[in-house]
């Protein structure tokens, strides 16, 4: 993977190059986007202890979720997709880093893409890439994408004990169009997005999860509905972007 | 991954030229040609499963081989038991841990035919079913990573998955493709029914009288649901009234709409003489029993299919209900349940 990056960069300069020479045909920049996982303004780890809105320490030993069809979108509203579907999971680096993609140049304002997966893929296992079932983010007694995979532990506000937490956010009504705005002047350039993904932000923003008795979520019965919405308002929140040109032929 | 292809769209020209030494061709694997029976309707395959010769016989060796299971001790064969139309004769099936299901295995009979596959419809296509018992822990219990690993390191798959799709390395979506490519070949259409279809075989007068009570829309009125014209379902979820407070909600729990409670996949009652025990918790026993719940056993609830509500309780005579079940015996297909192609 690094050696490809490498590569890719290398190649990015004689294309950049050999643009300028031929000023008749469209220049393009390259674009990458990495993503990180946060609470608040630190890195988020597996299995440290945080604290939510509600004031319950909880951790993760898992968590991943599906980004689909991100794409840039140009002031004039033209969109180019960078990426089809991308399982991020924090427990695999290569997973964070989506790599570069060639973009024609432009003004970019805004960064667009799914949380989940879209119903078009999300009605068959019979998928290789991202989405092979091998992930085991999929439902198999009801075919469908885990769109989102938060599982911990968490101290009950009521018992104080330690109690399991189990979040499997899914089906088609879940999934979330996320729009976020970015400042990108793609100019025979290599650029990279980060694109943040704050947990604690998902469970306070606007509207505050407790766990203590909300702990098992798994998107099969009409009682996780209300909790689906809930999160569903509050993902668009927790992400933000930003761009920046790290190289300029 | 996206961005590999990407990627390599670009620099694709670049290679070409730098090694252009020309991998060995994979010869492609022999297209297989279904045979469909005289009467059943043609199949839709999916595209990009077409069936051939290697990915049949990959399915069927997947399919008997118990290494698809985490302690490598139970196939798909071990609940899907050719002798019984490719079900299980006990009421509910055992995985692997011990641990006993809550509905009866079902046939597996003509599901080229069908798009839902469960009792309710949860798994949506035949490629994606396959990943449910592989992966249910109270079935074979384990996981996809897991069954792709272990075939990778035996020494016969690869070259076999290679031989089949063209590629050496296991994939889960290839493990499904080839199953169901031979799911697809099990197909019933040589009973004494499709003979007599065929002007080959006659019945008998109590077969034929249960042949026209099955039609009969003031008396068995089953048509409706196990539409004759062959595969004998509609494959539509209906509630048949075993239990006016169903116990399992079936298509219910897919879902979410109250009016689905108790609602689950019209079976095919091709080979159903085999099939025992009946409906999806298999509660009955006979098909004298089967039959004596839609003249006088159902259940009323809202969701009782129209069909039943508005039927006569007891509006079968006994020796009706006999002949009925007389003319299901009738779609016993020997031919398929001893097809050494499937075994
Ligand atoms: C432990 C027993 C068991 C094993 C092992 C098992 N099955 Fe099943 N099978 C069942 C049961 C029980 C059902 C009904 C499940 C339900 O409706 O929830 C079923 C349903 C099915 C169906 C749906 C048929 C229809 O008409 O909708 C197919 C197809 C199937 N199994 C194929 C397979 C394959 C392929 C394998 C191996 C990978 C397999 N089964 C392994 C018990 C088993
Ligand atoms: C309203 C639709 C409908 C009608 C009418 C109907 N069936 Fe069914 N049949 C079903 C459904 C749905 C099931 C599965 C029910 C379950 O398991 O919950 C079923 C199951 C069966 C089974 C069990 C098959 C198996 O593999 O377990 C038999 C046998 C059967 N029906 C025979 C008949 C006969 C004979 C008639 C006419 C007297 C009839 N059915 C009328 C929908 C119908």
């Amino acid at each position: 993977m690094k050696q490809f990056a490498l590569l890719l960069i290398t190649l990015c300069t004689i294309t950049i190059s050999s643009c300028r020479k031929d000023l008749g045909t469209k220049c393009k920049s390259y674009n990458r986007v990495n993503i990180t996982n946060l609470i608040g303004t630190d890195a988020f780890h597996l299995d440290s202890t945080y604290t939510n809105a509600a004031g319950e320490a909880y951790n993760a030993y898992m968590l991943k979720y599906y980004i689909s069809h991100m794409k840039l979108v140009n002031e004039n509203g033209e969109r180019v997709e960078l990426y089809a579907h991308e399982l991020i999971d924090q427990a695999v680096p290569s997973s964070l880093e989506l790599g570069d993609v060639i973009i024609p140049d432009g003004h970019y304002t805004s960064l667009e893409f799914n949380l989940g997966v879209d119903s078009l893929h999300n009605h068959s296992g019979d998928q290789a890439g991202d989405l092979d079932p091998m992930y085991g983010m999929i439902w198999t007694w009801n075919t469908g994408y885990i769109f989102f995979k938060h599982e911990g532990y968490f101290t009950s506000s009521t018992s104080g004990t330690e109690q399991p937490l189990i979040y499997h956010y899914g089906t088609d009504r879940a999934l979330v169009p996320i729009s976020l705005p970015i400042e990108l002047h793609a100019d025979r350039s290599a650029s990279v997005i980060n694109l943040q993904f704050d947990l604690n932000k998902l469970y306070s923003n606007p509207n505050t999860i407790a766990f203590t008795g909300n702990n098992n979520h798994q998107s099969i019965s009409t009682s996780d509905i209300p909790w689906i919405n809930t999160l569903r308002a509050n993902f668009p929140n927790a992400f933000s972007a930003s761009a920046f040109v790290f190289l300029q032929e | 991954m996206k961005k590999i292809i990407v990627a390599f769209i670009f620099i694709a020209p670049l290679l070409f030229v730098a090694c252009d030494k020309g991998e060995d061709e994979i010869p492609a694997a022999t297209p297989y040609t279904l045979v469909i029976p005289e009467g059943l309707p043609p199949m839709n395959i999916p595209s990009n499963n077409p069936l051939t010769v290697e990915g049949i016989a990959l399915g069927k060796r997947l399919f008997y081989d118990p290494i698809l299971s985490a302690n490598n001790t139970q196939s798909c064969a071990s609940c899907h038991l050719q002798d019984f139309g490719f079900t299980d004769p006990n009421q509910f099936s055992t995985g692997i841990d011990g641990i006993a299901g809550t509905r009866n295995a079902m046939p597996l009979i003509n599901l080229g035919w069908q798009t839902k596959f469960f009792w309710d419809g949860g798994a949506n296509g035949l490629e994606s079913q396959v990943m449910g018992p592989i992966t249910n822990p109270i079935e074979m219990h384990e996981t996809m990573a897991n069954v792709v690993a272990k075939l990778n390191a035996t020494a016969e798959y690869p070259d076999l998955f290679k031989a089949a799709f063209g590629i050496a390395e296991v994939s889960s979506q290839n493990i499904m493709r080839a199953i169901a490519q031979f799911e697809r070949t099990l197909i019933s259409g040589n009973s004494k029914y499709d003979q007599y279809m065929r002007g080959e075989a006659l019945l008998t007068a109590q077969e034929l009288n249960g042949k026209a009570l099955f039609e009969d829309m003031e008396k068995g009125d089953c048509v409706h649901c196990h539409s004759m014209g062959s595969t004998f379902s509609d494959f539509e979820f209906r509630n048949t009234g075993l239990d006016s407070i169903p116990v399992d909600e079936g298509r219910y729990m897919i879902t979410l709409n109250a009016s689905d409670k108790g609602k689950f996949k019209t079976p095919s009652l091709r080979n159903v003489e085999l099939t025992a025990p009946f409906m999806h918790d298999g509660r009955f026993q006979t098909l004298l029993e089967c039959v004596q719940h839609y003249n006088t056993g159902f259940r009323y609830s809202a969701n009782l299919d129209p069909n039943l509500s508005f039927a006569v309780k007891g509006r079968m005579t006994q020796q009706e209900m006999e002949d009925l079940v007389a003319f299901m015996k009738t779609l016993t297909d020997m031919e398929f349940v001893n097809n050494p192609e499937f075994h």
